[in-house]
């Protein structure tokens, strides 16, 4: 394997990422819990049927566009916290950030903020997101240690599940309670055009703050101080990454409720083909997370069930096995 | 040409000065060992020569002041080497020389030519040019020790910082990595080495600085540092001292039995 074999497969992996990217689109788009044969929906679409048209585009189109974006944005912020934090079992959980939206997406649901405009509960939960970032920058500030983050990270999730049972706990009626249940399991059901349109912008420059620290975080793998001295710095890396995770994981939690283990899993599928290089997992896994969160959806779709599975239960059940083997076998090849 | 200047350095961790008052320069062809005791405030110092530790005082690098410089000029200057280096992830040995070039590279460029050249010239002179395509967790002790110099000499930097570079390796690596640095020197570099062995430091380096307590005891050639006085003052050692082939080897060989009170 030369250097220039090597940019080859990343070329073509990212790629076939992408291609498959397509297909699971236009899967998400003709296949669902309707009966519809998929060759007649694309014939009727074409013909110009209205009610296959409400079915497809007001329906399953921004159930695929979010689905695309949480889990861009789950895939991208694993692979960028990972280099970061230099431990191969962070995930974008681990900062508190998810389970602080879910805590403002369950006080708008709790004090009936929700009923009042279908801008009220992402907003919370973005809302949520954002203090959970600003308490985390003040904890981590003194020293950017990866320990002390892993700490403040634990502990503002800590506080916001506490809180969330709280809530949970004082519930006014059961419908209610069943609500902030359901909306915690993490879904991409009933969300319109609207949801997709709040997420967009915060995603968008998320993303750009994560995709732009590859080259420092490959540095990191020396350490702080040689990254440093290599002209790094982390006082704005640490900055760029976790700003990055809040904007692109607060505004997916607040469209879709907390989803798990797809941010953790996307970087390690794809490392033994690409290698350890963080700069050149980030591509990738955010294409891997985007299609692995697809593939979840359209299965929630079309297994068959009383009733329909929750997203966050299904990548949760794939995740935890491979969560497992993943601590077996690094600590088998630890040093 | 002087390369690296410093004057009245000071530096304090958690309110405890750490060093005090140290002053050294090095020249293009020099190398340089810094030496002492365990606590002594060596690496403290070279990482406030690398511009890593908050300082007091003056460092001036090719006439600048250190702390002018932006990140990129100071990354360019110097190339530094950390005690106990390592790599977090597992790269293959020529990725982890490129990441010497970071400091080159405009952002989202590939590698230019003069990168390639750089990463292959490093690979070439520390040996390694056959392992560049190996998982550096698979590297013996000795091979990630070149791997990790390679990655150093791949900034081209004119000032090399290097904490016990020969640290855990064993003698045939020891020298291999001393005559890579002397090497490098001889091109017209300066070297900055922190040391424990002391016949390495005075065979290879034109130049001593011992150091105890944070504060300067010594400079100069090995014949004024490493006195029998200045052994007894700083590491509490007698050490054998001979030459061979005309150059000088020190062995500590007796401890001295009571054991001096430590300040602090």
């Amino acid at each position: 394997m030369t250097a220039s074999t090597d940019s080859q497969r990343y070329r073509r992996i990212s790629l076939g990422l992408a291609m498959l990217l397509v297909g699971l689109t236009v899967a998400g788009l003709l296949l669902g819990s309707l009966p519809l044969n998929p060759w007649q929906t694309l014939l009727h679409l074409i013909d110009g049927d209205p009610r296959l048209a409400i079915i497809v585009l007001e329906i399953r189109l921004p159930r695929v566009l979010l689905g695309l974006l949480v889990g861009t944005s789950l895939g991208l912020s694993g692979a960028a916290l990972q280099g970061l934090l230099r431990n191969p079992l962070a995930e974008p959980g681990i900062l508190g950030v998810s389970a602080s939206a879910g805590l403002g997406a369950v006080l708008a649901l709790y004090f009936g903020l929700a009923r009042v405009t279908v801008w009220a509960l992402p907003s919370c939960a973005l809302l949520g997101a954002l203090l959970a970032t600003v308490i985390l920058a003040l904890l981590a500030a003194r020293d950017s240690n990866p320990l002390s983050l892993i700490l403040a990270g634990v502990a503002v999730s800590s506080l916001a599940i506490a809180l969330t049972s709280l809530a949970l706990n004082l519930a006014p009626n059961p419908l209610a309670l069943s609500e902030m249940v359901l909306w915690l399991l993490g879904s991409l059901r009933d969300r319109g055009l609207s949801d997709v349109a709040l997420a967009i912008p915060f995603m968008a420059v998320g993303w750009a703050l994560l995709l732009s620290a590859g080259r420092e975080l490959d540095a990191l793998t020396l350490g702080e101080d040689a990254a440093r001295s290599l002209g790094v710095g982390i006082g704005w890396l640490h900055a760029r990454v976790i700003g990055g995770t809040a904007l692109t994981v607060g505004a997916a939690t607040a469209v879709t409720g907390t989803v798990g283990f797809v941010g953790l899993i996307a970087p390690h599928l794809l490392r033994p083909w690409l290698g350890y290089q963080p700069s050149r997992i980030l591509l990738p896994a955010a294409l891997t997370g985007a299609a692995l969160l697809a593939a979840a959806d359209l299965a929630v779709r079309l297994i068959p069930t009383r009733q329909e599975l929750m997203l966050g239960v299904v990548t949760a059940l794939l995740g935890v096995p491979f969560f497992i083997h993943l601590l077996l076998y690094t600590r088998r090849t630890a040093p | 040409m002087i390369l690296l200047e410093a004057d009245q350095i000071r530096v304090a961790l958690a309110g405890r000065p750490v060093v005090n008052g140290v002053g050294l320069r090095v020249a293009a062809g020099q190398m340089l060992a810094l030496l002492g005791p365990n606590g002594a405030g060596k690496t403290t110092l070279l990482a406030a020569l690398a511009g890593l530790r908050p300082f007091q005082g003056e460092i001036r690098i090719q006439g600048r002041s250190l702390a002018r410089l932006n990140r990129r000029e100071r990354a360019r200057a110097l190339a530094y080497l950390p005690q106990g280096q390592t790599a977090h992830w597992p790269l293959t040995v020529r990725r982890l020389v490129e990441l010497g070039r970071l400091p080159h590279q405009a952002p989202w460029h590939p590698p230019a030519a003069a990168d390639r050249l750089a990463v292959a010239s490093a690979l070439e002179r520390t040996g390694i040019a056959a392992l560049a395509e190996r998982p550096f967790d698979t590297l013996s002790g000795g091979e990630r020790a070149r791997a990790l110099l390679a990655r150093v000499l791949a900034v081209e930097a004119p000032l090399v910082l290097a904490d016990e570079p020969v640290a855990s390796l064993d003698p045939y690596h020891q020298l291999r990595v001393m005559e890579l640095l002397r090497d490098h020197a001889d091109t017209g570099a300066a070297v900055i080495i922190v040391l424990h062995d002391l016949t390495l430091a005075a065979r290879f380096c034109d130049e001593l600085v011992l150091l105890r307590d944070g504060r300067l005891v010594a400079s100069g050639a090995t014949e004024s540092v490493l006195t029998t006085h200045h052994l007894a003052d700083t590491y509490r050692v007698t050490a054998l001292q001979g030459e061979y082939e005309s150059q000088r080897y020190v062995l500590p060989w007796q401890r001295h039995s009571r054991d001096r009170e430590h300040p602090g």
